[in-house]
């Protein structure tokens, strides 16, 4: 309803009786002595005729006018629309806490999230906090919160609620990420926007340091629980034996805990061979404080000249015996066999300790070597450690009077003389091509020196294209290079005086680089930036992983990338049936909301088979049952008793502004 | 250049315009057998000398017209925009000048009223049609007219004898309607001239007017009218205008009366030789 809050303002009403005065006593009519008034007499009748009713269209403009007085008038008392604050306490939003710990179980098998949605539902029930008629919003916070329901009656909040602890397939199952209880607050304020007296109540196990005065926090954690996780764990080559780390935590209770480690194909010199099942004997811990402890699984030679670390309150070493050593494995499974309250964070895997082979071949045929091209030969290993963590790249170099190999290769690197065939089965990288190889697209024709020790630079023609990260063309200069002409697969990269210097082709089952100049004859290998980021980029852009990283947190987002013309993604718990992805599909980013093992099949565009598997992991700080944070968010709520206004002068001057201009549209139309 | 006639005409011995009848001017008119009685002279006698028998030659017959023009006097045709009257007048002259260039009778009469008066007489010859002219030029305009009454008053007016000219803007309430069939009657052919100013075709003012009839005897006559002009209520003019000028036109077209609806702002010139010409009544 509206009101005028200045109702003295009225009096700007006088001003229409002022029109209305202005207008009788205005001059209106002007003489005019014309021949005859005949034909205007006649056109009296036509006029009626077309409009038989309108008398109401001559006195348009003051009409106009009059409303034009009004809308002053009433712009002068401040209307407005006053909504009355008070506002319907019989309103609750419920936030169920859908975070991993609210797994944790009693004895009797029931968890926290079933406590937390049996205790909501009472509260429905209970008329002291819900009175008959009241509106209820259910808001499940994990790690996106979102409205399960939204303003329904306590009846229809608690049938869900029973709905949700039924389970089935189609329905939502509590979270295995966090809580992001600031996103439920401000979820929240959509409906404290309609009413800001609603009430709040978190259903939570966590505690807080500060919590809001109008909210309430309902604890769902029950007596006796308690909880051994395995929080991290992690491997690394350290003196060419894996070094295992593993972070543990007794929560509720102070207990001493077995550390089980299981290492699966140890040693195995390829995925093919399998390796050997290697158990370590239980490594016993004492957890207690709620602390962390560091457990490091380590060998240690015999003669390591005595500076063995010590182990102090939470980092402790398990010594490996020369048995129990292992420089390559499939996987590492570490457990702890407890019958605690939270049994899904009890194990860990780790994966990637055997990595995928790159056979690389270096063939260089340059009459005046007597070895290899010291500046190839000295980046392939530098190429080797930075891919540790990603391949096993193996390099062989086809000696002096050897023929290089056309198969049977990853990468194929020929310098100076090409083969006379282009490898099908691998990436073929052509440096100083002096031949041209059949299917590479290339025609080498001639080499063009500059003369007088003349250097020149590059110039970069597709300076974003992954190849030439990091690399500035314009720093590297030559002083001869190889003309050749190029099919339009090729791509361009770098040129010098328009020949073409870097060509690229990546196409599904031809991964071609061409340098067009030799390394002698030009200032590459001594910049050290562009000369390692370049071979860098080429690895790095020919033989993508099909997952970067072996362990992800739940909900994560996983980027699959494209290898072959099909990767199947697979679940080891059944979670879900296997997905296949084509090249079409890929590279595609999904995320997990189940934590365990996943498996990837690819098959390579050269038709090797490949698999990876990652261990989706709990987040840690879940698994601290007990844990407390800092403080709940107080969302923004008109809590004031006072009432809301919303001013409607910005429409009154609106429709003033508006009767103006029609006003003048008349006046224009009767002028015209 | 002369005035012309569709018709047949009776008229006057002496004039020069060709009608149907035969008579003695040298004009062939067509072949007759000799009846007793015939003048011998006018036997041919080279059809004579192949027939065998007497054929007279016969010409056509030219007469003498009448021509009587009705000039509407009222205050409408000048009071308020002399641009009018002045050509009115320089229109009635100049079909004076036709009608007596060609020898044809000349009467010009002025409508006042209810009368028409007939200030100069039967004009035969230049001489008189100029001495007419002089004060043809002072004609003053007033007052209103009616044009059955003043057409049917007037006593000059013979039977299939010539042309009468109606020249007027028609803005009157009388039945100029009834004159027309009156001189139709008469078997006189009929032209009737209106003339307009661009004023009255397209009126250049608006908004509210307290318009002042020129014919209005004071300020509370009816003919003076208060009136609001609005865009739309000068569609509605147009669109009378539209029906008045075309309602005279599709009449006269019914009757075999000629009518010309002329703007003042057109030369007289191409009155005479445009629309005259074109409609017939010159040639």
């Amino acid at each position: 309803m509206m009101q005028l809050l200045l109702p003295l303002g009225l009096l700007g009403l006088l001003g229409v009786l002022a029109l209305i005065i202005i207008y009788i006593i205005r001059p209106n009519y002007q003489t005019r002595h014309i021949n005859s008034t005949f034909v205007w007499k006649l056109s009296l009748k036509y006029k009626k005729r077309r409009l038989p009713t309108s008398k109401l269209r001559n006195i348009l403009i003051f009409l106009c006018q009059v409303l034009i007085l009004t809308a002053m008038s009433l712009i002068m008392t401040q209307p407005a629309i006053v909504y009355q604050a008070a506002g319907d306490e019989n309103e609750l939003i419920a936030i169920i806490d859908s975070s991993m710990s609210m797994y944790t179980e009693t004895t009797e098998g029931e968890t926290r999230f079933d406590r937390a949605l049996d205790l909501a539902a009472a509260d429905f029930r209970n008329s002291d906090i819900i009175a008959a008629g009241g509106r209820v919003s259910v808001i499940i916070a994990d790690d996106s919160p979102f409205y399960y329901r939204t303003r329904v009656s306590p009846a229809g909040a608690i049938s869900a609620l029973t709905e949700l602890k039924e389970g089935g397939e189609e329905v939502y199952h509590c979270s295995y990420g966090s809580a992001d209880f600031d996103a439920a607050m401000r979820l929240s304020e959509e409906t404290l926007a309609a009413n800001p007296y609603a009430r709040i109540r978190v259903y939570t196990d966590k505690t807080f340091q500060y919590t809001p005065e109008d909210i309430t926090v309902v604890p769902v954690r029950a007596t006796g629980e308690w909880n051994v996780a395995i929080l991290n764990a992690h491997a690394e080559l350290d003196d060419g034996f894996y070094q295992l780390t593993v972070e543990l935590a007794c929560y509720g209770t102070d207990r001493q805990v077995d550390l089980n480690v299981q290492v699966h194909g140890a040693n195995a010199i390829d995925a093919e061979q399998g390796g050997r099942e290697l158990t370590i004997e239980p490594f016993s811990v004492f957890c207690d404080g709620d602390r962390t402890k560091t457990v490091i699984f380590r060998y240690f030679p015999k003669d390591g000249g005595g500076d063995e670390p010590q182990d102090t309150q939470d980092v402790l070493y398990c010594r490996l015996s020369d048995s129990n050593r292992f420089y390559t494995f499939n996987s590492i499974e570490v457990f702890v066999d407890e019958a605690d309250s939270l049994k899904v964070d009890n194990s860990f895997y780790l994966y990637g300790g055997l990595k995928e082979v790159i056979k690389v071949q270096y063939s260089s045929g340059h009459t005046n070597m007597v070895g290899p091209n010291p500046f190839v030969y000295g980046i392939l290993p530098v190429i080797q450690d930075a891919f540790s963590d990603r391949w096993d790249i193996q390099v062989t170099e086809v000696q002096q009077g050897w023929h290089p190999e056309t198969e049977g290769y990853d990468v194929y690197i020929f310098e100076h003389y090409m083969p006379d065939l282009l490898p099908v089965d691998g990436v073929s990288i052509l440096l100083d091509p002096l031949g041209s190889p059949a299917g590479s697209g290339i025609t080498a024709m001639r080499q063009v020196p500059f003369g007088d020790g003349r250097m020149v630079s590059l110039n970069a023609e597709m300076p974003e294209h992954p190849l030439l990260r990091n690399v500035s063309a314009g720093e590297i200069q030559i002083s001869s290079y190889v003309e050749v002409s190029y099919s339009e697969e090729y791509d361009v990269l770098m040129t010098c005086n328009n020949a073409p210097m870097l060509l690229v082709r990546n196409d599904k089952e031809i991964k071609t680089a061409v340098m067009c100049f030799s390394i002698h004859d030009s200032n590459l290998a001594l910049q050290p930036i562009e000369w390692v980021s370049l071979w860098y980029n080429m690895f790095d852009y020919f033989l993508p992983s099909t997952v970067v990283g072996n362990t992800f947190n739940v909900n994560e987002n996983v980027t699959i990338n494209g290898r072959g013309p099909k990767a199947t993604l697979s679940s080891e718990q059944g979670v879900f049936e296997p997905v296949e992805f084509t090249d079409e599909d890929l590279p595609v980013v999904r995320s997990f909301d189940m934590p365990g093992t996943y498996t990837f099949d690819v098959t390579t565009y050269f038709g090797k088979r490949a698999q990876q598997k990652i261990y989706v992991r709990t987040p840690a700080e879940e698994s601290n049952i007990n844990a407390e944070d800092e403080a709940l968010a107080d969302p923004f709520a008109e809590q004031e008793a006072t009432d809301r206004i919303d001013d409607l002068l910005v429409w009154f001057a609106a429709a003033l502004v508006a009767l103006l201009f029609a006003e003048w549209a008349l006046h224009s139309r009767e002028k015209s | 250049m002369s005035l012309n006639l569709k018709t047949s005409l009776a008229g006057y011995f002496g004039g020069k315009h060709l009608v149907k009848t035969y008579g003695q001017t040298v004009e062939f008119a067509d072949f007759r057998e000799y009846q007793l009685g015939d003048d011998i002279r006018r036997i041919d006698w080279n059809l004579f000398s192949r027939f065998e028998k007497y054929f007279l030659r016969l010409y056509t017959d030219e007469r003498q017209m009448q021509v009587q023009i009705f000039l509407d006097c009222s205050a409408s045709m000048g009071s308020e925009d002399p641009r009018k009257a002045a050509y009115a007048v320089a229109a009635t002259a100049a079909l004076g000048f036709l009608a007596v260039q060609n020898m044809d009778k000349l009467s010009i009469n002025f409508m006042r009223g209810e009368t028409a008066d007939d200030p100069f007489g039967t004009m035969v010859g230049k001489n008189a049609f100029f001495r007419a002219m002089g004060e043809l030029e002072a004609t003053t305009f007033s007052g209103e007219t009616n044009i059955e009454k003043c057409v049917k008053s007037c006593t000059g007016t013979g039977d299939n004898n010539g042309l009468s000219v109606i020249i007027s803007d028609f803005f009157t309430e009388s039945d100029w309607k009834k004159a027309v069939d009156y001189l139709l009657y008469k078997k006189r052919q009929v032209l009737l001239l209106q003339i307009l100013t661009p004023d009255e075709r397209d009126p250049s003012y608006d908004g509210r007017v307290n318009l002042i009839d020129s014919e209005a005897v004071d300020s509370s006559d009816t003919r003076n009218m208060r009136i609001r002009i609005t865009r739309s209520m000068l569609a509605a003019y147009a669109e009378a205008f539209h029906d008045f000028v075309e309602g005279i036109g599709s009449f006269c077209k019914r009757r075999g009366a000629t009518f010309l609806s002329v703007d003042t702002e057109k030369p007289i010139e191409h009155v005479l030789f445009g629309e005259l010409l074109k409609v017939g009544i010159m040639s």
